[in-house]
């Protein structure tokens, strides 16, 4: 089963998608970040130990944004593949996101796009939501 | 009149008495006119009176001397004649040190041309011109100018009055920063109140989205389906609604992008949200503003875009960015039913938004000037202040 590492800061919305990744994905939460902070801090804590395979991180984050831990996350942890998940469809924040090294950029509001989205990308594959493919 | 009986001899004696007088009386009036006599005699029937001619000048000098205002009489070539005590002030010398200096060496490099042209148009009418002095102690003066001949040519003098409006320029700085600081606190609580409904509304929705969906999965009737299904789409318009208004309230483009950005982003939104089609040309990118000015012009123009979808009766309108003479300036333009301005600005009523945009460009230093007649398009342009140093 794949370990998914979920970082937000929005409780409820934690919640949700917590629930959707196990029972609509099969996937396994190894844990959920509140902040960039603490996502590193406990990527560092797990050392050999470390089992995630994707990292789902939302744009908008308390201090370092998501775009930028995105970043940080593939200079410590090349291997753990990021897939940014956001309420705002705006194409900087997803011109930015890519940039900064992310596999794909999936919106909140479409469950199952983001399901297809994680799969996509543990394939090895890049994927945009539906929606943003339209808007562009 | 010649009597029939004078002599020849006698008319003559009367003529030569005549010329006498009448050259008498020119050499009289030539010595007050260069005043060179202070006073003169006259035979009056109560007896002999003598009348001094400073006498009724003594008012008029102590006017000149004890008011508020520099007065200052220049030759022809700008020299200056006399000054009062004010003027004096103003510039922090004695009025005997600036006799015969220049006027033009007294006032701010940078302007002093433009001194130089109201001076020459003095001749032809008055003249008022704000100008910067530059004091003994390199200080600036700003004064209000107001520049006439003293007669009808620039030989009889010229006058300068000098008004020193530096209270009047401190208030205005005052009420500028004033009015910044007031849009800066609205961008400011627009930016917070963007961020409450993205960070929690909009969640919270998406979250209520998500908790429906799952209900799908649960063996229900039909009819369920059905509400759920008009649940779920009355929940994604909600989204829909609050992801607009919170990028209305605060949109991103502007927090880092310029201003040009800023206006192809605004002419996609009209487009996509109203079907106007917005043309910007960007002669000139105009990136010095700072954040606070960049969205001021933004909702300025987003205003009047909207006046177009909502008054004009076209589709198509036309935002362009340049300079004009030197001056940062941006105009709205189409080609739809035109209004009649004054009637329109006239009627506080009509012309309530366009008003309101007017009065928050003026406070920060910017004019609004309105070109429209029915049936033929109007033209907004906004004129900007100089240079403000960009953040």
């Amino acid at each position: 089963m794949c370990s998914i590492l979920l970082v937000e800061d929005h409780k409820i919305m934690a919640e949700t998608l917590v629930h959707i990744l196990r029972t609509k994905g099969q996937f396994n939460v190894a844990d959920v970040a509140e902040s960039a902070e603490d996502a590193l801090e406990w990527l560092s804590e797990q050392q050999a130990d470390l089992q995630v395979d994707l990292a789902l991180v939302d744009v908008v984050l308390p201090r370092t944004s998501g775009i930028e831990l995105v970043s940080m996350i593939q200079q410590k942890y090349p291997g753990i593949p990021c897939l940014m998940i956001s309420g705002r469809s705006a194409g900087q924040y997803v011109k930015r996101s890519l940039a900064a090294g992310a596999r794909g950029y999936v919106l909140k509001d479409d469950f199952q796009d983001v399901v297809k989205g994680i799969r996509h990308v543990l394939e090895g594959g890049t994927y945009l939501s539906e929606q943003l493919n339209r808007e562009e | 009149m010649v009597k029939r009986n004078q002599t020849q001899q006698d008319v003559q004696d009367e003529a030569d008495e005549l010329k006498n007088r009448l050259a008498e009386t020119e050499e009289t009036l030539r010595a007050i006119q260069e005043y060179m006599v202070d006073a003169f005699v006259v035979n009056r029937e109560n007896g002999i009176q003598v009348v001094t001619l400073n006498e009724s000048e003594i008012p008029y000098r102590m006017m000149v001397e004890l008011m508020n205002e520099g007065a200052v009489t220049l030759i022809p070539d700008g020299t200056i004649f006399y000054c009062n005590g004010r003027f004096g002030e103003m510039i922090q010398a004695d009025c005997e040190k600036l006799i015969g200096t220049s006027f033009q060496t007294l006032i701010v490099p940078e302007e002093q041309d433009l001194f130089v042209a109201s001076f020459q148009d003095a001749a032809s009418q008055g003249v008022r011109q704000e100008i910067t002095l530059q004091n003994a102690k390199g200080e600036r003066v700003p004064v209000q100018l107001s520049i006439y001949l003293l007669g009808p040519n620039k030989m009889s003098g010229i006058a300068v009055l000098a008004t020193d409006i530096s209270e009047r320029r401190q208030a205005e700085e005052k009420i500028r920063s004033l009015a910044a600081e007031l849009t800066r606190a609205e961008q400011d609580e627009r930016h917070r109140i963007s961020q409450v409904l993205h960070d929690d509304l909009q969640q919270r929705l998406f979250a209520v989205k998500a908790q429906l969906a799952f209900l799908k999965d649960v063996n229900l009737s039909a009819d369920t389906y059905r509400e759920l299904d008009q649940i779920q789409e009355s929940l994604s318009e909600s989204v829909a609604i609050t992801r607009n208004l919170s990028i209305d309230l605060s949109p991103i483009v502007l927090q880092g992008e310029g201003l040009a950005e800023a206006m192809t982003w605004l002419a996609f939104r009209m487009k996509e949200q109203y079907g106007l089609q917005v043309d910007l040309i960007a002669n000139d990118k105009l990136d010095h503003l700072d954040s606070h000015m960049r969205m001021l012009i933004f909702q300025s123009i987003r205003e009047l875009l909207f006046n177009v979808v909502k008054h004009a009766g076209v589709p198509h309108a036309q935002v362009t960015l340049e300079r004009v003479n030197g001056r940062p300036c941006i105009t709205v333009s189409d080609n739809g039913k035109g209004f009649d301005v004054e009637a329109v600005i006239g009627n506080s009523q009509a012309a309530h938004g366009l008003l309101i945009i007017q009065d928050r460009l003026h406070l920060l230093g910017c004019h609004m000037q309105l070109v429209s007649k029915p049936g033929e398009g109007t033209n907004i342009r906004i004129e900007l202040p100089a240079e403000r140093k960009s953040n």
